[in-house]
């Protein structure tokens, strides 16, 4: 039996819970085998007025096996009179199962009939 | 087969004999190897392609990355440890204890710079974790071992005889060189500095990589690379072109591990290598280095 002292037993013993539950977590990833492809949907929520701009909060939202880079998400707003102004949203990294928030700003004022959201496009890893 | 139980029985006895440290021992091993920790795995960590591609490289990349660091750790704690005289199960629990500390240093470094949110999917923190973590364990053995004074090295001198050979040779050069190329595997600039360089430049890049690696192992005086006689100019050539074997390996391994070499022909790929061979090579010099200092 090594020779050791109760605190290196005690951060051997952390040390050791510690690694089966890191790569017990990424042996279970592993097994679950979701390997499905980015599934990204866009959320847009209700305008806030900003002056002569409207500010649009944005949530998205990615339920695939696989992570998204490089995510390009328009958002179109449609006033009541007819005039339509879109804004686009670049995401970095859009992990599997995560989702992102951000806000887009366009150039509309007044009462607002539609708020559409789709991604336009992403890059597989 | 005999040797193999005489000095086992002689490691077993050492070791019994030495008794187990102090707390404050203790405290200041672990200090030493936090700091190695941090000092080897900071860049890494501070690099935005590391958070992404704990999301992105996949849980049986990642669980054979841990794997093979944790044979590293085996390997260099077996041979550079700070104490040499240790047994089997001696050098399996100071490697378990010094990947433990490794992901805890990886998780509060990636927490402190704020990629460690609440938000994040569970699978892509330990992703990012368990990427980070394997780096800085290797840096908390060297930390532990080559950082600290020379408070505990039993029977070094008689055991670097018995061991000097190929195999050491080449787990040292492994561990220094990933230790080192690692911290630039997963930028996007290797791909970038290959893309630019056209081959004259690899090809230089390579010749000034093996220059740096004879001059580091033979002709720079640095701690370990003095011998009692110098090597003729073959040995020199033989080691230099050993040990940036070992970089371009390692090189290789890296890239694949972190994807960088997915979707890129033959040519791109050898160009990529070459990029990374360059810190590699440095890496494995010091990790030769190390053995030579013994």
């Amino acid at each position: 039996m090594p020779q050791k002292n109760w605190l290196e037993w005690c951060v051997f013993a952390a040390s050791l819970a510690l690694i089966v539950g890191v790569a017990g977590l990424l042996a279970y990833d592993a097994l679950r085998g979701d390997s499905s492809l980015p599934a990204v949907t866009v959320r847009p929520g209700a305008p806030e007025p900003r002056g002569e701009l409207l500010e649009i909060p944005v949530l998205i939202e990615n339920t695939g096996g696989q992570a998204a880079e490089e995510v390009l998400v328009e958002v179109r707003v449609r006033q009541v009179g007819g005039a339509e102004a879109t804004a686009q949203l670049t995401i970095g990294l859009l992990p599997q199962h995560a989702s992102a928030e951000g806000r887009v700003v366009v150039s509309l004022t007044g009462a607002v009939e539609v708020v559409e959201g789709r991604v336009v496009g992403y890059v597989l890893p | 087969m005999a040797t193999g139980v005489l000095k086992q029985t002689g490691e077993q006895a050492a070791a019994r004999q030495r008794g187990p440290r102090t707390l404050r021992q203790s405290l200041s091993e672990y200090g030493r190897g936090i700091a190695g920790g941090l000092i080897f795995s900071l860049p890494l960590i501070y690099t935005q392609e590391v958070w992404q591609l704990g999301a992105s490289l996949g849980p049986l990349r990642l669980l054979l990355g841990m794997l093979v660091g944790f044979l590293l750790l085996v390997v260099y704690n077996r041979y550079t440890g700070l104490r040499r005289d240790a047994t089997l199960a001696e050098v399996l629990i100071d490697s378990v204890e010094e990947l433990g500390i490794g992901l805890v240093v990886a998780a509060v470094a990636l927490w402190l710079v704020g990629e460690l949110q609440p938000g994040l999917p569970l699978g892509a923190a330990v992703g990012a974790v368990a990427l980070a973590g394997i780096l800085a364990a290797i840096g908390v053995s060297v930390g532990t071992a080559q950082l600290g004074g020379d408070d505990d090295t039993g029977s070094s001198a008689e055991q670097g005889e018995d061991d000097a050979g190929v195999m050491k040779l080449l787990g040292l050069s492994i561990c220094g060189a990933v230790l080192i190329a690692a911290n630039v595997a997963p930028t996007g600039e290797v791909m970038q500095i290959a893309a630019v360089a056209g081959a004259p430049s690899l090809l230089v890049l390579m010749a000034l990589a093996l220059g740096m690696t004879a001059i580091i192992c033979f002709y720079s005086d640095f701690s370990g690379s003095a011998r009692p006689q110098r090597p003729k100019g073959v040995e020199i050539a033989r080691e230099t072109v050993t040990t940036y074997a070992v970089a371009l390996a390692v090189a290789a391994a890296l890239l694949w591990f972190f994807g960088r070499l997915e979707g890129v022909g033959p040519a791109t790929a050898a160009a990529h290598i070459v990029v990374l061979s360059a810190p590699a090579a440095l890496g494995a010099s010091a990790g030769r280095l190390l053995l030579q200092a013994e």
